[in-house]
């Protein structure tokens, strides 16, 4: 009889409980400084902020900014990619660019955007799509470029050339390496969106973060930064599913996923 | 030397420096002619930007930035490697750790700055903490990777010859994960120039990320520019100092995985 | 021929149930003589690396126990030495050859790096590699990165050289030369071969005994002296009339019927050995 594996680590999540209570168990001594509450009232905090809308409406925000510049900021880097990838031209123009422009961190950003778009849900749109922007581009351009040569041939063979054999053949190879991209960028932009508030925004969790750590009110503030946390896992484990689901052929999507 | 002039300077190199040239005469020529505070002229900025940085600014401003950056990554190579190798070699460990680690690789390290500013208050000390501890997950969870995915022939190998299990761990294990131990550390740089920026932004009295902010809010726009451009360049040249060193220390790396076996 | 030396290794009752609960080993006896070549052969899956991996300790046995002269081997002895099957995965890919072969040798506190670098050196050449001392595995060819295993082993001077399935994965030619190079490494060093392959030709082109295991849950089905001449040649030994009739008569033993016999073995050992007798299948 064969035994079977459980699927849901036991241990570990047993270990986070019995971390938790430990923590607890200081806070409550006062052996932890007076800035590290019990998880108790943090999650006492992040019920009622969820429920009554403190936290929840600012979750609501962050979530609309984050997703309105995720679009935009994917749309224009999968078009560029798909050119700068298929047309050397148009890599040729745009590469230097890219080299320079790339590393720098779309927080140092932050200070132009306010320039001129002001404080506000705009600003911080531009920020995150500039965020957004790189690496999707980067995993376009690779993609596309990356695409086995034979299956072209095969494709020429049959008489599927030019924009034809781009819609059937170099963009479904290619789309792999755009999903992974997608993946990486959608993280990235979460970061860069509770930062962007967090640093100069108006609205959002992270402007809550801020405001909560300004106003001294501590299990709120943890409450909120758990919370982000959270959200970044759940964001990621639903792109996870759905790159897999979407790329079906590849072999890390065959294999059983995490 | 005609080498690497006839290796360099091909036509499609040239080419690529065409736009942004174009770019930036467009850039002088509408400046000049909107006349606005926001958009000052190319040549406005390259001005400032030599005037700056050649000067105590540079001391005052971006060395604080480095040597926190620097403090901070180093003391999350260090720990983050050790402690990512042991969990990823005892795979007990990594069952107990693993739910916890998930956890703290996903939240935001910048939303941990609040915290940072609360318990250590917003001298240098809080910026290398903050640095450390959001550079380290990505070498922890690497380093444990790499650690755990080590072919067991090559631990059986080692078994075979006699080897103690620090033995084991040091020339074997550590090695084995190196590839994937590098590539967490280079997210982990990535990630400390955006720490040290943003917790400059929030919570300092100097540093670059400071400094930019500064200019934005005193209106010293072509200040700000110019320090955009030295982040900008700190970057790039960060980067690829990091793949310079990658590709010395890792070259088998390459050779063993681009070819065909 | 078989040596007339005694043995220095005894596989005694050996059983290895995994744990998932399959009995892969049901009960192995054998023994390997000094400077022997032994070679252990069967059908695919009957725990022939499961076998080797337990003799030399990298796993325990469940029931039974191995004795290297004389003494219970508990944990990896330094006597023995595995080669893997799957050398690209065993060798270590940011070591040159020589980095490779140097490799056990360097925490020997025993030998100074003088002692270290000729003992490598000597295996090196030994194998035929003597002209890519700093190549990386990924450079050479399927049967050098197994050559760089086996000097690897042979460096560290053991007395058994363990072999599982060592040329399973190169081309046939290449299988020649290695056959030829590990006969050779046992007359120059002295060290005994313990085989294990699938590949019945080769068992007997190279052995002085082989050991023929059932199908799992495995058993010794029968230990065959092979007293073909020395030294062995490639073309001429297994053109030998002699050699047709040992790999006929295995080829017999693990055909359809290497299957029946291990049923037959597994309900009743004695029985079916007594009965297997008479028919005349297998000598006791």
């Amino acid at each position: 009889m064969k035994k079977k594996a459980s699927p849901v680590n036991l241990t570990g999540f047993g270990f986070a409980v019995v971390l938790t209570i430990v923590m607890e168990i200081c806070a409550r001594e006062g052996w932890l400084t007076s800035y590290v509450p019990p998880p108790t009232s943090i999650f006492a905090a992040m019920w009622t902020g969820l429920l009554n809308g403190d936290i929840s409406s600012q979750i609501w925000t962050t979530l609309s900014v984050y997703f309105r510049a995720l679009t935009i900021g994917s749309a224009l880097a999968i078009t560029l990619g798909i050119l700068m990838g298929t047309y050397r031209p148009v890599y040729n123009a745009f590469k230097v660019i890219i080299e320079f422009m790339r590393p720098i961190p779309s927080v140092a950003m932050i200070p132009l955007a306010i320039l001129f778009f002001g404080l506000g849900a705009t600003m911080r749109t531009v920020v995150i799509t500039y965020a957004v922007f790189w690496p999707l581009l980067i995993n376009t351009i690779y993609g596309v470029r990356a695409i086995d040569p034979q299956a072209l041939d095969v494709a020429r063979n049959f008489g599927i050339t030019g924009a034809e054999a781009l819609r059937r053949v170099t963009l479904p190879s290619a789309v792999a390496s755009i999903a992974t991209g997608f993946r990486i960028s959608a993280s990235i932009a979460l970061i860069v969106t509770v930062t962007t508030e967090l640093v100069a925004g108006n609205s959002g969790i992270g402007f809550f973060i801020s405001q909560m750590e300004q106003a001294n009110r501590l299990p709120p503030m943890y409450a909120a930064i758990i919370l982000t946390g959270i959200m970044g896992f759940i964001l990621n484990m639903i792109y996870f599913t759905l790159e897999h689901k979407i790329v079906f052929w590849t072999p890390a999507a065959r294999e059983q996923t995490t | 030397m005609t080498e690497f002039r006839k290796k360099h300077f091909t036509r499609g190199n040239f080419s690529g420096f065409i736009t942004p040239v174009i770019a930036l005469c467009l850039w002088e020529i509408i400046a000049r002619i909107e006349h606005t505070v926001y958009i000052p002229p190319v040549s406005q900025i390259f001005a400032t930007f030599f005037h700056e940085w050649f000067s105590p600014t540079f001391h005052q401003q971006a060395v604080p930035s480095l040597y926190r950056m620097a403090n901070g990554y180093v003391f999350a190579t260090v720990v983050g490697i050790t402690i990512g190798t042991l969990i990823g070699a005892y795979k007990p460990v990594y069952k107990l750790l693993d739910p916890v680690l998930q956890f703290l690789r996903a939240t935001p390290p910048t939303a941990i700055i609040p915290v940072g500013i609360l318990l250590i208050g917003i001298g240098d000390q809080m910026k290398i903490v903050v640095i450390a501890f959001g550079a380290m997950w990505p070498i922890v969870l690497n380093a444990a990777d790499g650690a755990r995915l080590v072919p067991f022939e090559r631990l059986e190998t080692a078994r075979v010859f006699g080897l103690t299990k620090f033995e084991t761990l040091w020339r074997v294990i550590l090695p084995s994960a190196s590839p994937m131990i590098a590539a967490g550390m280079r997210t982990g740089l990535s990630i400390s120039l955006i720490l040290i920026v943003v917790s400059e932004m929030i919570g300092s009295t100097d540093g670059l990320g400071y400094y930019i902010l500064q200019a934005q809010r005193t209106f010293a726009i072509p200040e700000m520019y110019g320090g955009i451009v030295l982040l900008a360049i700190l970057g790039y040249t960060l980067n690829m100092g990091f793949l310079q060193l990658e590709q010395r220390v890792l070259g088998w790396h390459y050779g063993a995985t681009t070819r065909p076996v | 021929m078989a040596t007339s030396h005694s043995a220095i290794l005894d596989v005694v009752g050996l059983q290895k149930r995994y744990a998932d609960g399959t009995l892969a080993i049901q009960q192995i006896t054998l023994d390997v003589r000094e400077k022997e070549f032994a070679s252990i052969v069967g059908p695919s899956g009957c725990g022939k690396t499961t076998l080797l991996k337990t003799i030399c300790a990298l796993l325990a046995p469940t029931k039974g126990h191995v004795n290297l002269h004389g003494q219970e081997v508990t944990e990896p002895p330094p006597q023995m030495i595995l080669v893997f099957q799957d050398y690209a995965r065993s060798l270590f890919p940011w070591l040159t050859v020589t980095g490779n072969v140097l490799f056990p040798l360097k925490r020997r506190k025993d030998l100074s790096q003088s002692e270290k670098e000729q003992l490598a050196n000597e295996a090196i050449k030994a194998v035929a590699l003597d002209r890519f001392p700093k190549h990386y595995p990924w450079q050479l060819s399927g049967g050098m990165q197994q050559r760089v295993a086996i000097a690897r082993a042979i460096a560290f001077r053991p007395e058994i050289l363990l072999l599982d399935e060592p040329f399973a994965s190169v081309d046939a030619l290449t299988r020649a030369d290695l056959e030829d190079l590990t006969l050779n490494l046992r007359d120059k060093f002295g060290i005994t071969m313990l085989l294990v392959t699938h590949d019945i030709d080769e068992a007997v082109y190279l052995s002085d005994r082989v050991f023929v295991l059932s199908a799992p849950p495995s058993t010794v089905l029968e230990a065959i002296d092979v007293p073909l001449p020395m030294p062995r040649e490639q073309v001429t030994t297994r053109s030998l009339p002699q050699f047709l009739e040992l790999r006929n008569h295995i080829h017999g033993l693990i055909g359809k019927k290497g299957v029946e016999t291990a049923e037959r073995l597994a309900t009743d050992p004695v029985e079916a050995k007594l009965d297997l007798e008479r028919e005349g299948e297998v000598a006791l």
